[in-house]
C-alpha cells in the first residue's frame, strides 16, 4: 500500500487524498511532482535524499534480495499493486546487471480500480466469441485498469481466466489476498510471461490469458504459442498506435498473422482509459 | 538453629555459584542458536525468499530468552517501520550475558539482513555464522572449564564460611 511506503512527512504535508493521486515522482533534492487525473502538479514538498533510501527499503520490505531481480528491471513491484521505477547507478557484473544503487528517482504508480470501465471492450471482442485481443497506449492511459476491469467481467461469465500478474499490478496482491476485484480469475504472481503462457497452457486449461506489457521477441513467441493452441489471449502494449506497433519488427509479424483479432487504442485525452478507437484482425475500425 | 543458618549460608552461596556457572552455560547456547537462526535464515532466504519481517515474525518461539528478545526486538523495529539499525538494536536489547564487542558484532549481524541482494546476503549470514561457530566452541570451552569450578566454589565457600564461624 502507498501509505505503508511514504515516509510520514510526505503523508502530512501531500494536499490530496492518496486515493486520488496515480502518480508521483520523487528526484533527489528536487520538489516532488505528482499527477492527478493525469495532470502533473508540483506538490510543494521537497524531496530529502534519505526519503528514497527510506522508500526503497520499505518497499522491499527491508529486504532488498526480495525485490533484487525487479530493481535489476527497473522497478520494484510493492504490495498491494503500487509499482515503483527506480533510476540510479546500474552496478554491471560482466555483461548482466548486478543491482541498481545510489537511486536518484522514483517514480510512484497508484494504480486504481474502475469497475465497469471495460464494457464497451468486452461488448465489441467478447460478444459470442473470443476475440484475441491487444491493447495499445502510450504509458499512463489506463491499459492495466481496463484489463484488471476484464479480468472481472469474463471471469463473470463462466470462463477460465488466467491472469499473469508479473508486477502483482493487475490484482494488487497484498498479503496473500486481491485488493481489485478481478472476479474469479485464476492469477499467476510474479512470473514471467514465457514461464506463464507454458505452464498456463498445460497446467490451467484456460479460456482467456490475461496479460500486461509485451515487449520483445521472447514475449512474442509466448503469446503466438498459446494463440497457436486455440487460447485467447488479451494483452497490453506501449505504443503510440497500429501504424507505430508494426515498426516494432517483433509485432509486425504476430499483426500481419492476424492472431489478434481485436486492437483497442487507449489514450489519456480526455482522462487516462478513454477508448480512442478499436480495430479489427484487418485493422479496420469498428469503434 | 545454628545448622539452619550454616544450611542457608551454603544454600546460597552454592545457589550463586550454579549462577555464574549457569552464566556460562547460557553464553554457549546463545551462539548455538545463533549458528541456528543463521541456518534458518539461509534456508528461509535461499529458498523462499521470504522477507526478513515475516521470518523474524515466527522466529521468537524457536529460540532461548537472549535470541528471542533479540529477534522480538527486531521484528518490533520493523513493525514500527524502522531499518534494522545497529545503535537502534544495542540500545533496546537488554542482554547481560555478553560483553560490549559481543553484543555490538550480533546488533551488526542483525542490522545487515535485508540490505543485499540475495547471493551476497547468503555469503554475509555464512561468514557471521563461521564467527558465531568459533566463538560457540570458545564459549564452550569457556564453560567447561569455568562451570564446574564456579558450582564446586560456590558449594566450598559456603562450607569454608561456615567452618570459620564455627
Amino acid at each position: 500500500m502507498l501509505k505503508d511506503i511514504l515516509p510520514k512527512e510526505i503523508l502530512d504535508n501531500l494536499r490530496y487524498k492518496l486515493e486520488d493521486v496515480c502518480e508521483l515522482r520523487l528526484r533527489k533534492d528536487k520538489n516532488i511532482v505528482i499527477s492527478v487525473m493525469g495532470k502533473y502538479v508540483d506538490a510543494g514538498i521537497r524531496c530529502l535524499p534519505t526519503w528514497i533510501d527510506e522508500i526503497v527499503l520499505r518497499a522491499s520490505r527491508f529486504s532488498i534480495y526480495t525485490v533484487n531481480e525487479q530493481l535489476k528491471a527497473g522497478f520494484i513491484a510493492v504490495k498491494g499493486g503500487v509499482r515503483i521505477g527506480v533510476c540510479g547507478e546500474v552496478v554491471p557484473d560482466g555483461q548482466v546487471i548486478k543491482t541498481i544503487k545510489n537511486i536518484t528517482s522514483l517514480n510512484i504508480r497508484n494504480p486504481r480500480e474502475a469497475i465497469g470501465c471495460s464494457d464497451p471492450v468486452a461488448e465489441r471482442c467478447f460478444n459470442g466469441r473470443l476475440n484475441s485481443t491487444l491493447v495499445i497506449s502510450k504509458p499512463g492511459a489506463g491499459k492495466t485498469t481496463l484489463i484488471r476491469d476484464l479480468c472481472r467481467s469474463l471471469s463473470r461469465k463462466n470462463l477460465n481466466v488466467l491472469v499473469l500478474d508479473e508486477r502483482g499490478e493487475i490484482s494488487g496482491e497484498a498479503e496473500g489476498r486481491f485488493q481489485f476485484d478481478v472476479g474469479s480469475s485464476d492469477v499467476m504472481l510474479y512470473c514471467s510471461k514465457q514461464f506463464g503462457f507454458s505452464f498456463g497452457v498445460r497446467a490451467m486449461r484456460p479460456d482467456v490469458i490475461i496479460c500486461d506489457e509485451l515487449k520483445g521477441e521472447e514475449d512474442c513467441g509466448a503469446v503466438y504459442e498459446a494463440l497457436s493452441c486455440g487460447v485467447c489471449v488479451v494483452a497490453t502494449i506501449h505504443s503510440g498506435g497500429v501504424e507505430e506497433l508494426m515498426q516494432k519488427r517483433s509485432f509486425k509479424g504476430i499483426i500481419e498473422s492476424g492472431a489478434f483479432k481485436r486492437y483497442v487504442l487507449l489514450s489519456d485525452e480526455p482522462r487516462p482509459g478513454s477508448i480512442k478507437a478499436i480495430f479489427d484482425e484487418k485493422l479496420e475500425t469498428i469503434l | 538453629m545454628e545448622i539452619f543458618i550454616y544450611l542457608a549460608i551454603i544454600f546460597c552461596t552454592t545457589y550463586i555459584g550454579f549462577g555464574i556457572a549457569d552464566y556460562y552455560v547460557k553464553r554457549e547456547k546463545l551462539y548455538h542458536e545463533l549458528v541456528i537462526f543463521g541456518e534458518k535464515l539461509k534456508s528461509d532466504i535461499g529458498f523462499l525468499l521470504l522477507p526478513i519481517g515475516e521470518i523474524l515474525r515466527g522466529g521468537a518461539q524457536q529460540f532461548g530468552s537472549s535470541l528471542a528478545e533479540l529477534i522480538e526486538v527486531s521484528s518490533r523495529l520493523l513493525g514500527e517501520g524502522k531499518p534494522l539499525s545497529e545503535a537502534e538494536l544495542f540500545e533496546r536489547w537488554q542482554t547481560r550475558l555478553l560483553l560490549h564487542d559481543e553484543k555490538l558484532f550480533i546488533c551488526r549481524f542483525f542490522s545487515m539482513l535485508g540490505r543485499s541482494d540475495e547471493k551476497t546476503q547468503l555469503e554475509n549470514i555464512e561468514n557471521y555464522c563461521e564467527r558465531f561457530k568459533q566463538r560457540e566452541s570458545e564459549c564452550q570451552n569457556e564453560r567447561k572449564r569455568y562451570s564446574p569450578m564456579f558450582r564446586k566454589l560456590g558449594f566450598l565457600s559456603g562450607l569454608a564460611i561456615c567452618l570459620f564461624l564455627l
